[in-house]
């Protein structure tokens, strides 16, 4: 393939920056460069994978796959003879990198400290590893950088020069984060401090390695990694204003700047690398996660490898500026995979169809299709992989490893070494288990994660484990694992209690340290089997010990939704809105209750604010569109259905509004039955389904139809399949053309490939208290008994109409029982007539009287 | 608050507008600054000269000391 170069390609990572810090600080004139590149380009949420591991995310956005295909699984790898560790490195990565892809194109590309880049890569430029920033020794002492850190090997010495020393920071430099420390000498020694100088150092190191290479090499793409965000927050975010009553005083005082400090001088580093390049460069920044810096803080760090990782939040920021980038709008729905395809398709090259990410069309001016090739790892050429493993210095290795331990992201050391080898492999395992599970590759996750849980009762493998059953619907495994789980965890937390229990530190073990995970589980299995009345209880007690857990209040908002208690969710989703205002699904679930409580107004503001964060959602769009339809704005509702059937073809729901509106709305029969052949093709077929309120009549219907001619295997026990069809809906492919019945409570279940005709059964309240009372043993039920039954009777009702009334193009038949046998042939006749039957009149008549 | 120990020139790099252009006049010191650190290598090696300049004067001035004394 020929070279399409047009522009430089600059893309800078600021590993967990996060706009809720970014955001406030440009508003007071802090950060001006990240401000002027957001207003000539497009800026963003990037949504993280799980799990939020740096080694792991870097290389998803350098490859566009997740770790299960990119391998870099965690942290640490087993050295090659397999008695230690060492940091991942370049030779397990299993896939192309952007900068392999781009090499075997011609482009010429400089890797500045990319997670992991050691050993350097043979690209045509030059490669920095990000192990170059590490200082091994004393200040003044010959410190040398590790085997493979500089490629070519011929600039070493040059980029020896630009490496900064921790011990190189002056008071002056050190002043903005930490104020106090000119005149405080402890504060000076103490160890989180030293940790700032050290990251402020390795900041410095990589920034000048980088300016060198921009303005003394040629290259046309561009590729810099700073972590110094990610550590100044690990070491410091708990200190940032405003202070939380567990941070002791000094502590914050000494503290409180050191995140301000650290974003100002990344603005500072950008605004001199922006100075660096001229306008036909394109230029992406961003981050693989955000970092909680508000009421989210978690009280207490795990004490678990990659524990820290519970401080991160799910997104990142993502800008991107250059020509053909559209100029200060801003974009939704990116994620950290869709980063090498969108790279690749700005660059004028194909795109990979096993790759996992999608171009970010949004981002441009003038998108047109990308070309799309079966794989890159097929095509042919120099890619400036490795070709061999290499092996790396084992002290540098080493020192880098204790700069992990130091931050908190893997365990010490223990004397046997094979031990913690194993136990660190089984933890990669757990890493890429995760990974698959975000990437919907549950069965290969499972499988990692009961073999893991088996061999070493790790408590997190089999909670993982017990929420992937949960999403593959495996109920009874599920249940299982937490039974396992509370024999498990009982035993550990025995175990932890007489270990801790005279620890004071705030961040060590306290009451916070269960995040009371079994209730929860136990909670979301109850939720998942349709069971909200056990569900409720269970997450709602969990919620008063977590009420900053915004998982928590949208799964308890959930079930009042089940439920059909619109209000009480409501407040659910204001709560959680409260926790995080950026939550889509937050922002959706307010919206859905404001829907079916007719606030539609309210509703549409909602769906709004949802589809701000999150644009790819068809749901949304879908639901905005039955608002506005509650509205009267149909071209606006069409728009939206539109958008829905654009993000999801097979919607066909989204079509039937579609052929409703154009109909009867907006009088263009030509599109509604464009619409309509749409439909033609895709429903499987129709299915009459009968319902009503609970103890109606419908098993005398069902006869009564039989009776009349209709083909109907009338089992009882078949008919209770409607009760499991939140399981599966597998069982309906055999009832097309017949009749089926479907308890109130589970008609927001049916799928929406079939096309149902629906015989509502309705009975007043005065018919079905008597059939329901006749099942107590007394005869007359008591009052309060009574009032229940007709609150729930009405509800029951309420839930049928609402279901009705949101299905578009429904071919819908009230049939009232008492009306049936009183009015001779009349009511058959409707019914008939509806079902476009030919039914044995006379045989119908004949039945009913007998009742 | 600073005690005077910190040049006010230093503070203006700290964090107030920073100027990358290198002909304009800086008065650089031995401490040097994040608005050094941000220029990238061209702010560390000029810092670093001044560092080693005034590391140079220190010894000169100090062997100077030593003559004079044994005089």
């Amino acid at each position: 393939m020929s070279k399409k170069i047009k522009n430089k390609i600059l893309v800078i990572g600021w590993d967990a920056a996060d706009w809720k810090i970014i955001m406030p600080l440009i508003e007071q004139g802090k950060m001006p460069a990240i401000e002027s590149l957001m207003k000539r380009g497009v800026h963003g949420r990037l949504q993280t994978l799980d799990p939020p591991l740096s080694p792991m995310l870097w290389t998803s956005i350098a490859t566009g796959v997740r770790a299960d295909k990119h391998g870099i699984g965690g942290f640490v790898e087993p050295t090659p003879n397999g008695e230690g560790l060492r940091p991942v490195t370049t030779t397990s990565r299993k896939v192309k990198a952007i900068w392999n892809i781009l090499n075997q194109e011609g482009w010429k590309s400089n890797v500045v400290a990319w997670w992991p880049s050691n050993p350097a890569e043979p690209i045509n430029g030059v490669m920095v590893s990000n192990l170059y920033q590490v200082a091994t020794k004393a200040l003044g002492e010959d410190w040398e950088m590790p085997n493979g850190t500089v490629h070519p090997e011929s600039l070493s010495e040059t980029m020896k020069e630009f490496r900064v020393h921790p011990h190189e920071i002056s008071l002056a430099m050190a002043h903005p984060f930490m104020p106090n420390i000119v005149d405080n000498l402890e504060l000076r020694k103490a160890n989180k401090t030293l940790s700032v100088l050290k990251t402020l150092s390795n900041a410095a190191t990589i920034h000048s390695a980088s300016t060198y290479l921009m303005a003394e090499t040629e290259w046309d793409f561009m590729a810099v990694y700073h972590d110094a965000i990610d550590h100044f927050c690990h070491i410091a975010m708990r200190y940032f204003p405003p202070r939380r009553p567990e941070i002791p005083l000094e502590d914050f005082e000494n503290y409180k700047d050191v995140v301000e400090a650290g974003y100002r001088f990344h603005d500072m580093m950008l605004d001199r690398t922006l100075s660096m390049i001229d306008e036909n460069t394109t230029v992406i920044l961003l981050s693989d996660h955000g970092f909680h810096s508000d009421h989210q803080r978690p009280l207490y760090i795990p004490q678990e490898p990659s524990g820290p990782a519970v401080e991160h939040s799910p997104y990142g920021i993502f800008v991107m500026a250059g020509p053909g980038i559209k100029q200060g709008e801003q974009i939704s729905g990116a994620s950290i995979i869709d980063i090498t395809p969108t790279i690749l398709y700005h660059a004028g090259l194909s795109v990979g169809k096993d790759m996992e990410g999608k171009v970010l069309y949004q981002c441009f001016s003038t998108p047109s299709p990308a070309h799309m090739i079966e794989s890159w790892e097929n095509v042919e050429g120099n890619s400036g992989q490795h070709d061999t493993l290499m092996r790396e210095d084992p002290w540098a290795a080493q020192e880098a490893l204790q700069q992990l331990v130091e931050l908190g992201y893997i365990e010490a050391m223990e004397d046997d070494k094979l031990l913690q080898v194993e136990k660190s492999k089984r933890e990669n395992e757990y890493y890429i288990a995760r990974n698959m599970i975000n990437g919907g590759r549950l069965k290969p996750a499972i499988e990692i994660l009961e073999r893991i849980f088996e061999e070493s009762n790790v408590l997190r493998y089999g909670q993982r484990l017990a929420f992937a059953y949960l999403s593959k619907k495996m109920y009874l495994k599920c249940q299982e694992v937490i039974e396992k789980l509370k024999v498990v965890d009982l035993e550990e937390r025995t175990k932890r209690k007489q270990e801790t229990e005279q620890s004071l530190d705030p961040f060590g073990n306290n009451e916070f340290e269960e995040p009371m995970y079994l209730e929860y589980l136990e909670g979301l299995l109850n939720l998942a089997m349709n069971r909200p009345r056990k569900a409720l209880p269970l997450l709602e007690n969990v919620q008063k010990k977590n009420p900053n857990n915004l998982q928590l209040a949208t799964s308890i908002a959930q079930i009042h939704t089940l439920r059909k208690n619109f209000k009480a969710a409501e407040n659910q989703y204001i709560t959680a809105l409260a926790i995080d205002d950026r939550s889509t699904a937050a922002h959706y679930g307010l919206g859905l209750s404001f829907l079916r409580q007719s606030k539609f107004n309210e509703a549409v503001d909602e769906f709004l604010l949802a589809l701000e964060q999150d644009f790819f959602q068809p749901n949304i769009h879908y639901h905005l569109g039955e608002a506005l339809v509650k509205l009267d704005l149909f071209e606006d509702a069409v728009s939206a259905f539109q958008v829905c059937t654009r993000l999801t073809p097979g919607m066909t729901k989204a079509h039937k509004w579609l052929v409703e509106i154009y109909q009867n709305k907006l009088n263009k029969p030509e599109l509604a039955e464009q619409n309509l052949a749409f439909l033609k093709s895709n429903i499987k077929g129709d299915i009459i389904v009968c319902t009503g309120v609970d103890n109606c009549e419908y098993e005398q219907l069902l006869q009564l139809l039989n009776i009349g001619g209709l083909k109907i295997d009338y089992d009882k026990d078949e008919f209770n399949e409607a009760s499991k069809i939140l399981f599966t809906n597998d069982w309906l492919i055999n009832n097309i053309g017949k009749v089926v019945y479907i308890p109130s409570r589970n008609l927001s279940d049916l799928p929406v490939n079939y096309d149902y005709k629906v015989i509502y059964l309705d009975q007043t309240l005065d018919e079905i208290l008597p059939v329901r009372t006749s099942k107590l043993k007394k005869s007359i039920p008591e009052k309060s008994i009574a009032v229940k039954m007709l609150k729930t009777i009405e509800k029951e009702k309420y839930i049928i109409d609402l279901w009705i009334e949101s299905q578009p193009n429904q071919q819908v038949l009230i049939l009232n029982w008492n009306e049936l046998l009183d009015s001779d042939v009349e009511q058959i006749s409707i019914l008939s007539e509806f079902l476009n039957c030919d039914f044995d009149l006379e045989k119908m008549k004949k039945y009913l009287h007998n009742l | 608050m600073l005690n005077g120990r910190i040049s006010p020139q230093l503070l203006i790099l700290h964090f107030i507008e920073i100027e990358f252009n290198m002909e304009k006049e800086y008065q650089i010191t031995s401490q040097g600054s994040l608005g050094l650190l941000a220029l990238g290598h061209v702010g560390i090696r000029k810092w670093r000269e001044v560092v080693e300049k005034e590391k140079l004067e220190i010894r000169n001035s100090s062997k100077e000391n030593v003559k004079k004394n044994k005089k």
